[in-house]
């Protein structure tokens, strides 16, 4: 029977681990989105991040009563990492070290704005996921509570 | 003696044992909408409340559907019971492909929540009673 309470937290828990990790992702592109140097060479490419929904890791008992449950609800997990492969920026500075011979640096293809708006939504799913999960909380509490 | 225990512990606890657990398997369901809410092409699990009620109680075999006549409809090819996953047809879609509606899963999940307060709170009525019967009216 609680089963199902603890399930509901943990896929909550992957929501907010996901959620976290996109937000670590935006970090990484809007602190580079100056770096014209990057260890693959050329400027920083700006990377996103790929959510997928799975099917929760099952112990024996789950499988092998699953013929009775059904289907269960799905969690989400981060499937990769990508890089976005849209052309870079050019900027025409011709004193920097990585100006080419006509003056032209190549600048990451980070949109500062974008990031901003993937932050907020990353910071607004993740507090759903909180919600979802004191919600699961407090219906465990008041369960416990009918032992007093 | 086991009539009384039977009326004790009988239907009407059994009732509110099995909405409960739907109620925390509906929870569940809220989770799993919520976290994949930002996840390209997902479809929104659509089980209710209702499918989780008949198939556990189907599962302990009481309040379940009979069929008399052959024109009665199978309740193991009845998709509703088999608590298959729906998919919204008509859901207005977001581009990346996702039906996950947020208003709508958080006011779901707070009537769930509220829904297994009160069944608790039924649940436990039931206890005091009980208890009270054991203590001859605080006697």
């Amino acid at each position: 029977m609680s089963d199902s309470l603890f399930g509901a937290m943990s896929i909550s828990g992957a929501g907010m681990s996901a959620q976290r990790a996109r937000m670590d992702i935006v970090a990484e592109n809007i602190a580079n989105a100056e770096s014209t140097k990057s260890p693959d060479g050329g400027p920083y490419r700006r990377r996103q991040i790929i959510f997928q929904a799975i099917q929760p890791r099952q112990a024996f008992n789950d499988v092998f009563r699953s013929s009775f449950q059904g289907h269960k609800p799905n969690t989400v997990k981060v499937a990769g990492v990508v890089p976005d492969q849209r052309p870079f920026r050019e900027l025409y500075n011709p004193s920097h070290p990585d100006a080419d011979k006509n003056g032209m640096v190549k600048m990451p293809n980070v949109n500062t704005i974008g990031e901003m708006v993937d932050m907020q939504s990353a910071a607004r799913s993740f507090e759903a996921n909180v919600t979802t999960m004191e919600a699961a909380k407090r219906m465990f509490q008041k369960s416990l509570e009918l032992l007093r | 003696m086991s009539e009384i225990s039977a009326s004790l512990f009988g239907k009407g606890f059994l009732k509110l044992e099995t909405a409960l657990s739907a109620r925390e398997r509906m929870q569940s369901v809220y989770s799993a909408n919520i976290a994949n809410a930002d996840t390209p092409n997902y479809r929104a699990d659509q089980r209710s409340f209702a499918d989780f009620l008949t198939a556990s109680q189907q599962n302990q075999g009481h309040g379940g559907l009979a069929r008399t006549q052959p024109g009665h409809m199978d309740i193991n090819n009845s998709p509703s019971l088999q608590q298959t996953v729906f998919k919204r047809s008509d859901a207005t879609q977001r581009m990346d492909g996702n039906t996950v509606d947020m208003q709508k899963e958080m006011a779901g999940m707070a009537e769930n929540q509220l829904m297994h307060e009160l069944t608790i709170r039924l649940l436990k009525g039931r206890l005091e009673g009980m208890k009270n019967t054991i203590r001859e009216g605080g006697r």
